[in-house]
Order: structure tokens, then C-alpha cells, then sequence
């Protein structure tokens, strides 16, 4: 009892040993080769953690990284509504997706962010502009995934469904959760980009937000500052990740186990 | 037999595949009676039609020629009151719905009460042996008790008509035999009419009242057999009676003599 005790300690230790080691060697490395450093782009890292405590842990908490996380949130929120949506409707018909293919095509290879200039002229420097920026890099990988999973469903489902004569609404609902697994892997994808294109359009046209504040930083030479708003985002990125993850794990259980990655009970 | 009596018709039916370089034709005069509450086993070599058959009856996929009339209805969709379980249990099966939630599924649809949907669930899972694993997921449970959930849900839909396409065919050899005598067993319960398709030959006479042998390309109807076997039969009696053999050799010679399909029927795509 004891001993597996111990035992489940030690592997835990060893996981966690494993996970965090070279974050922390690279810290650590970090903090020694700067800790001398006269270059003024490159401060030594215990003045960056000194700013990141006085610059985030602030009002400034309030002022630009709760307007970015809530564009980030509605933008990648409409891109999964959309995404999802459309790529059912591809993924079902193989007439919706002879008409639309060319289309998605070219529309699927232009980077978001070029849509900027256009969108400023046409829909103005508001927080639309943004949130149509981010929807629309982040609209890709969750449509064409779906439409490839909502295609891929299996033949004998479906007939299952047609056979024992399942309401309309039923069978959409067992093609998407069927398909959840590709879903989730465009959604993951499309995460990324959301963040991306959330900083990028930040820089380019705003008055707030975390892409504003380093660029603000960087031109008034706050150059500690600077490097804790990347430090931020940094950690932002991987916060959101993980959480992505939590969930995925909990909705994908059954595919998992279906697929053979997790011990029957 | 008269065709009043018979709960389903198939006249005359045909099924061809045309690709772009040539037809395939892959059934022709298929012509097969099934009378309300019988067992009919349908035998024939892989690849002659026996699933594009299945098919067409659950009207999944539609007839070139002929006609498949169910009840005194002409088939062109999955008609009411009919069950089909699958050779791919696992396939079949939702794998992110419990057994419960997956035996359940077809009564929701059919806008059964909770009530009476909770026995006829209930039931169905104790009647193939499975009560107890009624939270569990399908991926949780052997080949063998995957199969008995798709038997299951099939059970508790009360169909007028049950198809089985191959099913026990992926299952070890004990499992099969308690699997045939747990439908065996359904089907005196029930008095469910039931269209069963095999490649095995000891299967089809072990378990049918009529074995009707499929064959040859295109694929019709070659010859019926009626097994005179007693009604309740046995893993170890039956199989080893002088009777089953004699019946066992006509079915088989008949099989044999049968031209084997030249090619697969293809891969139904829709």
C-alpha cells in the first residue's frame, strides 16, 4: 500500500520532472547569460519579470487583456459557428461541395491578416473589423475538417439511422459527433490562428488590446516592458492550449476508448 | 403457400451497377416469399449479392427490376417495424452512447413514452443477457456482447421483420453458437419473422425452417430447402443428428454445383 504509494509519487515526480525540465533549463539559462547584459533590446531577464509584475498585474490587466481575450473568445466563437455549420452542409452534399470547392480553395490559402486594409476602408477601425479578421483565419481549419469527418462517417451508421428510422434532427446530431474528432482537430488548429490574427490586427488597428500595448511599448523604447508583453502572450497561448485540451480529452473519451487509447473497465 | 399468407414478397427483382466501362449485374429474377413468423436462412459463396439483397429489402438501396413488397407495401424506403442487424456490430453501434442509450435510440425516434421505454429496453438487454452491462459503452464489451446490444435494439423495436446480414460471421466459434441459440431462442419468443443471411452452410440449416440458396451471376434464387429439423433445437444433438447431416450434404451439393460468381459484386457506394 505504502510502497504503491511511493511508486505513484515517484512516476508522477518523474512526469512532471520531464514536462517542466527544459522550460526550466532554458529559464534558468536565460537569466544567467542576461543577467550582465548592457544591450538595451536585450534586458536582463530579471528586469523583464520585475515589469511584467508592475505592467499586467496592474489596471492594465483590465484595459488591454480583457478586450483581447474577449475578441479572441466572440471571433473564434463565430468562426467555430460558421465552420462547423458550413462544413456539415459541404460534408453532407456532394453538390454543395462541387459548388463550393473552387471557392474554398482560394479562400483557404489568403492570409487573414491581408484582409485588414480591405476591411478598414470597408467596415471601418471598430472592433468589427477585428473580430471578422480573426473569424475569418480561424473559419478554415474548422470547416474543412468538419466537412472531411461529416464525409467520412461511417456507411453502416448511417444506414443504421436510415433502417431504424431516426428523426431528422437526431441523425444531424449523430453525423457531428460522429465527425467530433476531426472537428476537434481543426478547432485546435484554428486556435492558434485565432491568437495570431488577434495580435496581428491588435497592432495594425487598435487603441487597446495586448498587440497594441508591445507595440506601444517597443515605440516609446519600454523595452523590459516590451519583452513581457511576448512573455505574456507566450503563456496565454499555452493557458488557452491546455484548457483546449481538458476539454477535448473529456468529449473524445469515447473515441479514445473506441480507437483502442484507453483500458477497457 | 398461398401469397396472402406471406409477410413479405420479392418478385422478380434485379439489381444491376452500371459503371463507366459496363454493367454489373448483380441479381436477377430473385423471386423469394417469407410467411409471417418464419426463419429463413439465405446461403450462397461471398460476393453473389446476398448483401446488395439485404438491401434492397430494408429498402436502402433501390431495385433495377421487380419488386420488394412488405405487409402488402411496396418498398422504396426503410419501412416501419423492421430491424436489421448488421456483420459490423461495432460499426453499427454509437460508441459515445451507452448500451442503454443505444437500445433506446430507435423507440425515442418512434416517439415511445418513457415509460413503456424504460421495460422495453429493460427487457430487450435481459433477454440477450446484457442487464447488467446496461451503463457501459459498446467499446467496453467483447465482439461477441457488442453483437447482442445490436440484438438488442433490434428486440426492443418489436420489428415485424428482422434482417441479419452475416452477423455472427466475426465472432470465435463458442460465441457463435450461443449467439445462435440466443436468437434461436428470440425468434420462438417473438414469433418475429426473420431473413437471415450466411456463408455457412451448418449455420443457415442449424437455425432455418427454409434454407434458400442464392447463386450463381447474376445471382437468383436456386433452390429451397425445408429443414424438418424438431423446432427447439441443440448445439451438440441437433448438429450431430443423422438428419442435420443428411440436410447439411443437399445444401451443401447444391452450393457447390452452383457457379461461383466470376467477380465481386462491387462495394455499394451511394
Amino acid at each position: 500500500m505504502r510502497a504503491t504509494v511511493i511508486a505513484g509519487l515517484a512516476r508522477g515526480t518523474r512526469a512532471a520532472a520531464l514536462a517542466l525540465g527544459l522550460p526550466v533549463v532554458l529559464f534558468v539559462a536565460w537569466w544567467l547569460l542576461s543577467a550582465n547584459s548592457t544591450n538595451i533590446f536585450l534586458p536582463p531577464l530579471s528586469r523583464i519579470v520585475e515589469a511584467f509584475g508592475q505592467v499586467w498585474l496592474s489596471d492594465v490587466f483590465l484595459r488591454d487583456v480583457l478586450p483581447s481575450l474577449r475578441r479572441l473568445a466572440t471571433g473564434y466563437a463565430a468562426a467555430l459557428l460558421v465552420g462547423v455549420g458550413v462544413g456539415y452542409l459541404v460534408g453532407r452534399w456532394a453538390v454543395v461541395r462541387d459548388l463550393t470547392s473552387p471557392i474554398l480553395a482560394y479562400f483557404r490559402v489568403l492570409p487573414a491578416p491581408v484582409l485588414i486594409p480591405v476591411l478598414l476602408v470597408a467596415v471601418g477601425i471598430g472592433d468589427a473589423t477585428k473580430l471578422i479578421v480573426i473569424a475569418l483565419g480561424a473559419v478554415w481549419p474548422i470547416l474543412l475538417n468538419t466537412a472531411d469527418g461529416v464525409r467520412a462517417v461511417d456507411d453502416v451508421q448511417l444506414d443504421t439511422a436510415a433502417v431504424y428510422r431516426l428523426r431528422h434532427r437526431t441523425r444531424h446530431g449523430l453525423i457531428l459527433r460522429a465527425a467530433s474528432p476531426q472537428i476537434f482537430a481543426g478547432a485546435r488548429q484554428a486556435l492558434g490562428i485565432s491568437l495570431i490574427v488577434m495580435v496581428v490586427s491588435e497592432m495594425l488597428m487598435s487603441t487597446d488590446g495586448l498587440g497594441f500595448t508591445v507595440i506601444r511599448f517597443q515605440r516609446t523604447f519600454a523595452i523590459p516592458q516590451m519583452w513581457s508583453g511576448v512573455l505574456l502572450l507566450g503563456l496565454l497561448g499555452f493557458g488557452l492550449a491546455k484548457l483546449f485540451e481538458l476539454i477535448e480529452r473529456r468529449v473524445l473519451r469515447w473515441h479514445r476508448g473506441a480507437t483502442g487509447r484507453e483500458e477497457p473497465r | 403457400m398461398t401469397t396472402d399468407e406471406a409477410l413479405l414478397r420479392i418478385v422478380d427483382l434485379g439489381k444491376s451497377y452500371r459503371s463507366r466501362e459496363r454493367t454489373v449485374q448483380a441479381l436477377a429474377g430473385v423471386d423469394l416469399s417469407v410467411r409471417d413468423g418464419e426463419f429463413v436462412t439465405v446461403v450462397g459463396p461471398s460476393g453473389c449479392g446476398k448483401t446488395t439483397l439485404l438491401k434492397i429489402v430494408a429498402g436502402l438501396l433501390p431495385a433495377s427490376t421487380g419488386d420488394v413488397v412488405l405487409a402488402g407495401q411496396r418498398v422504396t424506403e426503410p419501412p416501419a417495424d423492421l430491424g436489421v442487424v448488421f456483420q459490423e456490430y461495432g460499426r453499427s453501434l454509437f460508441a459515445w452512447k451507452t448500451v442503454r442509450q443505444n437500445v433506446e435510440l430507435p423507440l425515442r425516434s418512434r416517439g415511445v413514452g418513457r415509460t413503456v421505454r424504460r421495460e422495453l429496453v429493460a427487457e430487450a438487454l435481459d433477454a440477450v443477457g446484457l442487464g447488467p452491462a446496461a451503463d457501459a459503452y459498446p467499446w467496453q464489451l467483447s465482439g461477441g456482447m457488442q453483437q447482442r446490444v445490436a440484438i438488442a435494439r433490434a428486440v426492443a423495436y418489436r420489428p415485424r421483420l428482422l434482417l441479419m446480414d452475416e452477423p455472427f460471421s466475426a465472432v470465435d466459434a463458442q460465441t457463435r453458437g450461443d449467439l445462435e441459440d440466443l436468437l434461436a431462442g428470440l425468434w420462438r419468443r417473438y414469433a418475429t419473422t426473420v431473413l437471415f443471411v450466411t456463408h455457412d452452410i451448418d449455420e443457415a440449416v442449424y437455425l432455418g425452417q427454409r434454407v434458400v440458396v442464392l447463386g450463381a451471376s447474376p445471382a437468383g434464387v436456386v433452390a429451397q430447402f425445408p429443414i424438418d429439423l424438431p423446432a427447439v433445437r441443440d448445439q451438440l444433438d441437433t448438429r450431430s443428428s443423422a438428419r442435420f447431416g443428411e440436410l447439411r450434404a443437399q445444401v451443401y451439393a447444391q452450393v457447390r454445383r452452383t457457379p461461383q460468381p466470376t467477380r465481386r459484386v462491387p462495394e455499394v457506394t451511394r
